[in-house]
């Protein structure tokens, strides 16, 4: 026997024992449940930024002498800035340290003062137009490049060559436009008259190339003073816009005069006085004398000479003063617009947002966004260069985005539109998410649509009729039809039962009427037999015989099926469909997802119901037989009412199920996010949507967190189906205690 | 009673019954479609492998085939035109490295004759496929065998044992060797690129260390250079035993006799033989490696990441599910609070997988992963170690899953034990820890492991979380191997699941990929029901055993 001593010891060592194992099992417990609660907080974490908006913060401000600067670059990492003046050369500033500028000069443009220039988004090709008539043509990029670890900036100005566009006179706007085979020049002389030069370069094989000009005056009387011009990307159409507010567009052709495709009214009353193209060039960002700014597209419409229309397809808020420039930037389909009062505005084109809005103090002359547009530098009119450093992770991202209909270029009319790649760099992705949540309700809709009938009359069957030796072992085959893979089922639904239901779709849709009419038929019949024996054995092995009806039932109508596609359709019903409904038939379509999901939910509702149906206690179906009441009448006015919310917590935790079933949907659906209600088309759930992305989603970009986002969206609706489901299982619980 | 009566008396009861019967149906059809789903992937599945005849086919246009048959169909018929309907038949016709396409379609009225030619033989090769045809010669080392007909597929069959020997010799320097040496230069590169990281390169300590694995890379260098001359010379002399073949129609195609998996005359072939082929086939299914795209070989790597990834994942699930258990029904204090958490518990088990599969991406690869990255092995970066899919992330995405069922189904168990036998256990003066660890868990046990199973279930048969967690379609090496440090738990790996999605819905060529499609969803299927039956039956014991102590 132990002494006491010894005892004491061992009895504080259990009671510290079990202390410190209260803790840990507390500690753990609850740190589990803190864990799986977490997953929710995650995922509101990693959207978060999505609502951040953009975020502009001053940089350096240095200042120039000339007053007049007419182009400005920034390099990509914003340390260097390319300007030049009226003074026919070029200054290469650090934003650093803006004393010791590297100077080039523009060759061939000695003793001229430099009034014109232009330029295009992300291309290196620059003209610049001088008083005298004379236009610089050549490419300028400024590179960064890396020797070593040592990061510089280097700058290329590689000139073409000079050419005459009006002999004598000032230009004071210029477009210049290079495409395969031709180079057009538009440059306004004096504030006034147009002239467009097409400029044509014969390569011989020996000696240098010849360049041919030809030049045509275009009248512009009727439209007001050229203010800003624009060529299309392969030269066949010039845009000018005009102090009377309005934007012409011209078809150039290679030879002859220019013809006005059409004249838009862009400003009501005032003058346009900035004009842009955006990327990708679809858009065109305009801004009035009056403030206004908007951006206008080629919108189809047959009576047109090219077959398109200018349309101000976004507007936006009001500049308290006219717009004196806008800026595009070079990543995504947004623009910096700048009063001549001094307040910029950062717009994304397609939410109609302004994203940021911030002061120069003065108006402005030019601006470029840094090439990765996370910077801006904007040159006041005091010839002051003020820099920003812009944070923009998410331009395109607006609550509109995700639930409204938005119009996108290249559409006729707004749409919910999810297409999240392209093949270009200018693709604006877009990210609605109505039509997959109207997929992921589709899905779910023909799914409960098939599971509901069969899960909720199989378990009022199964608790109430059926012979009790079979009760269990079809309990545990329906529980076993729960524990399936849904990878499995996925597969059977896209390579078997998908190309099956297409050749017997008539058998699968006649299926519902001839099933149970052969079945009823055929019970009819059976019972109807009054020899003893048989009669006994009917009653005894009923359950088989009606299976054995229903197989029989299967076979019929597909028998029926083929003959009646045979007789009705022609012996095509998806032709049949087409041409008198216009409705194509998938072959991976709702009919099958529906039916193979809900393959999937039957044991999730049947485990529930069986559950409230078998605990509906016993006496009140007895008391309701003793009235009178018949088998089925007891069944549906006593036990169904009783177990009724239990029922209705099933089909909502099939519900759940079927809204977050991920490869059902991804293997047999074809994934194509439409918006149709038809039972013969594809669509695309939220759950397989996330599935085909997540994994093409850069960290941290916006596609990256729209699914998150989905993810969370699909944690709600499962988890507020759920609870109400649970709570309302509880009830009935208590209910039929009381009972 | 008149026969008038006795028949409206009948239907009246019929109609009453209708409902009943129709109710019926409905459970009915439940059931066949279960029997059906199972039948159908066990049918398939079974008969996937079976070795068939071979028909050698002659058409009207005066050309043959040779091909197993693959499926018939009716020709869908187009038009008002309501004759016999017409019967078209796949051919699986292999030598896809002759003709291009494995399978071509035949309408049975182009058919002239149809016969079984004995003396035909399948190859089923590394590449490209099985080849169907006649063998015609064999050279070994440049000289031809001059035999014919059996007594050359004799000699063929005595050559197979040596070519496979030569074959796996071939692929012990090429993967084992030359890998291990490889791998050995990779590490020894990293613990360079480390020291400079750790700007350790200016110090004397640092350049000795430096000067070390130079000289360890160089000698590895040229260890490998003398592999690679050996492995060269070993595939030169294995090149120069070749097989010369024809297909049915006249053309040859050369072929070394250890790029051939199986041969045999599928027209010869007794009952015994075809067993043999069958089992042979099955053996390589379970144990082989996936050749050409997965859509030939066998899964055992996918089998071997579904096995481990399950076991890690009940490694987490267990301890975790069991204590938060524990904690809600015999610690903390009942009340408006736990049943907010038991309500919560129970949603989680509802909650889409797809987005367990999405937080596992954004918290254990992205977030964990790429801190341990950033802290650990930086000299990778930027190819991600950790942080990117690994089977650890996915494993304890998946634990994160099947907790509830765990907490659910160990809760029920510790419910379920008498509340006389804690009260006994704490009269006798034991603590309460100690009368959970003696007297509850034990009568517990039966029900959290059948907790466990139907987690280990529901983990083996899920695969959205997993494709966004660090399944992939082919694994170059197993999360366990031979290389230090022995258990790879940064590695992706393969799954059955993903397996079978990836063959039935990415493959260049389904048609091809079927049969294996069909076995590894067979597979699965029977791990999964398995893994559920064993479930239920002992949750069937546990409940007769509690019935028992009640009385």
């Amino acid at each position: 026997m132990p002494s006491s001593a010894t005892a004491s010891v061992f009895l504080r060592r259990v009671r510290i024992l079990d202390h410190f194992a209260q803790l840990l099992i507390s500690i753990s417990g609850v740190a589990v449940i803190c864990a799986v609660l977490g997953i929710g907080i995650f995922l509101i974490v990693e959207i978060a930024p999505l609502f951040s908006g953009a975020h502009v913060s001053s940089g350096l401000a240095a200042s120039f002498q000339d007053r007049q600067t007419l182009l400005t670059l920034i390099d990509e990492h914003q340390e260097k800035v390319f300007v030049v003046g009226t003074e026919p050369l070029a200054k290469v500033v650090s934003l650093a340290d803006t004393r010791v500028p590297e100077i080039i000069p523009l060759a061939g443009l000695e003793h001229q003062e430099v009034s014109a220039v232009s330029r295009t988004l992300r291309e290196p090709k620059t003209a610049f137009g001088t008083n005298e008539g004379m236009v610089w043509i050549g490419s300028i990029q400024l590179q960064t490049v890396f020797e070593g670890t040592q990061r510089t900036v280097r700058v290329s100005v590689e000139p073409d060559g000079i050419v005459q566009a009006i002999a004598g006179y000032r230009i004071t706007q210029l477009a210049y436009r290079e495409a395969d085979q031709r180079a057009v020049m538009a440059a306004v002389a004096n504030h006034s008259s147009l002239i467009v030069t097409r400029i044509a370069t014969q390569r011989s094989l020996i000696g240098p190339s010849r360049r041919s000009l030809d030049s045509i005056n275009v009248p512009t009387g009727q439209f007001g003073h050229p203010t800003a011009l624009l060529i299309n990307r392969p030269c066949t159409q010039l845009l000018a816009a005009t102090s009377e507010g309005l934007v012409v567009r011209w078809h150039i052709p290679v030879e002859g005069s220019l013809e006005v495709i059409e004249t838009v009214q862009a400003v009501p009353t005032g003058a346009v006085t900035a004009m842009a193209y955006l990327l990708g060039e679809r858009s065109i960002a305009i801004g009035g004398s009056d403030g206004s700014v908007a951006t206008w597209s080629l919108v189809r419409d047959e009576a047109r000479a090219d077959g398109r229309q200018l349309t101000p397809i976004h507007r936006f808020p009001r500049h308290r003063a006219g717009v004196a420039l806008i800026t595009p930037s070079p990543r995504d389909k947004g623009f910096i617009t700048v009063s001549s009062d001094g307040t910029a505005r950062l717009h994304y084109m397609t939410s109609e947002r302004i994203l940021a809005e911030f002061s120069v103090g003065e108006g402005p002359l030019v601006a470029d966004f840094a090439p990765k547009a996370d910077g801006v530098i904007i040159t006041g009119s005091s010839g002051t260069l003020h820099h920003w450093w812009i944070v923009n992770p998410h331009p395109e991202f607006s609550w509109a985005m995700l639930f409204g209909k938005l119009w996108y270029e290249g559409y006729d009319q707004p749409d919910y539109v999810w297409q999240s790649t392209g093949g270009t760099d200018d693709f604006e992705p877009k990210f609605s998410l109505v039509p997959l949540i109207f997929g992921t309700l589709k899905g779910t809709f023909y799914a409960l649509l098939f599971a509901v009938p069969l899960a909720l009359f199989g378990a009022l069957y199964c608790a109430q009729f059926l012979d009790k030796r079979l009760r269990n072992p079809v309990k545990s085959a329906i529980e076993l039809m729960a524990a399936l893979p849904s990878v499995v089922l996925g597969f059977v639904a896209g390579v078997i039962l998908a190309p099956m239901v297409e050749r017997h779709i008539v058998a699968v849709l006649s299926l519902p009427v001839v099933v149970p009419l052969v079945t009823i038929g055929g019970m009819g019949l059976c019972s109807s037999i009054t020899v003893p024996v048989v009669k006994a054995a009917v009653r005894r092995h009923e359950f088989w015989i009606l299976m054995a009806w229903v197989v029989l039932g299967i076979v019929v109508s597909v028998w029926l099926g083929a003959w009646i596609e045979g007789l009705l359709f022609g012996g095509d019903f998806e032709g049949w469909l087409l041409r008198t409904t216009q409705v194509r038939y998938d072959q991976r379509n709702a009919l099958v997802v529906g039916w193979v999901m809900g393959f999937a939910v039957i044991p999730i509702i049947f485990t529930i119901c069986e559950d409230a149906f078998s605990s509906v206690p016993r006496h009140l179906v007895g008391a309701s037989l003793a009235c009178g009441a018949s088998l089925w009448q007891t069944a549906w006015r006593v036990v169904l009412p009783a177990a009724g919310s239990g029922v209705f917590s099933g089909i909502m935790v099939g519900f759940g199920r079927a809204v977050g079933e991920t490869m059902i949907v991804l293997m047999a659906t074809g994934n194509t996010p439409v918006i149709d209600w038809s039972l013969f088309n594809g669509f695309r759930a939220l759950s397989a949507n996330i599935a085909v992305e997540i994994s093409e989603a850069p960290y941290g970009s916006t596609l990256y967190r729209v699914l998150f986002l989905s993810s969370l969206l699909l944690l709600a609706i499962t988890s507020v189906v759920n609870t109400a489901a649970e709570l309302i299982r509880l009830r009935l619980r208590a209910r039929l205690k009381g009972l | 009673m008149s026969p008038s009566r006795w028949t409206s008396r009948h239907w009246q009861q019929s109609l009453d019954l209708a409902p009943v019967w129709l109710s019926g149906a409905m459970l009915s059809v439940a059931l066949l479609m279960i029997v059906a789903l199972v039948g159908l992937i066990m049918g398939r599945g079974f008969s996937a492998l079976w070795p068939v005849p071979l028909w050698q086919i002659t058409l009207k246009n005066g050309s043959s085939h040779l091909g197993l048959i693959h499926a018939t169909e009716f020709i869908p018929q187009t038009g008002d035109s309501v004759k016999k309907p017409l019967r078209r038949t796949l051919f699986r016709i292999g030598n896809r490295d002759l003709y291009g396409n494995d399978f071509v379609w035949i309408d049975d009225d182009q058919v002239i004759s149809r016969m079984h030619p004995a003396d035909v033989v399948i190859i089923e090769r590394l590449e490209w496929g099985p080849f169907y045809g006649f063998l015609k010669q064999m050279r070994i080392r440049g000289e031809a065998i001059e035999r014919q007909g059996p007594q050359l597929w004799t000699v063929l069959q005595q050559q197979l044992p040596r070519a496979r020997r030569r074959y796996r010799a071939i692929q012990h320097l090429q993967r084992r060797t030359i890998g291990d040496i490889s791998a050995a230069m990779e590490q020894h590169r990293l613990a360079l690129r480390r020291l400079e990281l750790r700007s350790r390169l200016t110090t004397p300590q640092g350049q000795a260390q430096a000067r070390a694995h130079q000289t360890a890379i160089a000698k590895f260098q040229q260890q490998y250079t003398h592999v690679a001359e050996q492995l060269n010379r070993q595939r030169e002399d294995d090149a120069t035993y070749r097989i010369v073949l024809t297909d049915v129609n006249g053309r040859t195609k050369e072929l070394p006799i250890s790029a051939i998996v199986r041969t045999y005359q599928p027209n010869r072939l007794t009952l015994v033989g075809r067993v043999g082929v069958y089992l042979d086939r099955l053996r390589e299914f379970v144990f082989g490696q996936p050749r050409e795209a997965n859509s030939e070989g066998g899964v055992a790597p996918a089998i071997f990441g579904t096995v481990m990834m399950t076991l890690l994942m009940s490694l987490a699930v267990v301890p975790l599910g069991v204590l938060a258990a524990l904690y809600l029904h015999e610690y903390a204090r009942q009340g408006f609070l736990v049943s907010l958490v038991r309500i919560a518990v129970n949603n989680l088990a509802g909650v889409p997988s797809i987005v367990f599969g999405v937080f596992g991406l954004g918290f254990f690869c992205y977030l964990i992963g790429g801190t341990i990255d950033h802290l650990w092995f930086p000299e990778q970066l930027p190819a991600p170690t950790f942080g990117g899919g690994a089977i650890l992330w996915a494993s304890l995405t998946l634990a994160l899953l099947t907790v509830p069922v765990v907490i659910v189904a160990t809760e029920e168990a510790l419910a379920a034990v008498p509340d006389g036998l804690r009260a006994a256990s704490l009269a006798c003066g034991a603590t309460k820890f100690q009368t959970i660890c003696r007297a509850v868990l034990p009568s517990a046990l039966p029900g959290i492991l059948t907790g466990t199973i139907l987690a280990m279930a529901r983990g083996a048969g899920e695969v959205a979380p997993l494709m966004i967690t660090g399944v992939v379609k082919l694994a170059p090496n197993l999360p366990l191997d031979h290389v230090p440090p022995f258990v790879h738990l940064e590695r992706k790996f393969m799954h059955l699941g993903f397996h079978i999605y990836d063959l039935g819905f990415q493959s260049p060529n389904i048609e091809a990929s079927k049969a294996m499609v069909y076995m590894t969803a067979l597979l699965l299927l029977t791990i999964v029901v398995c893994l559920n039956l064993a479930a239920m039956w002992i949750r069937g014991r546990l409940r007769e055993r509690f019935r028992g102590a009640e009385v």
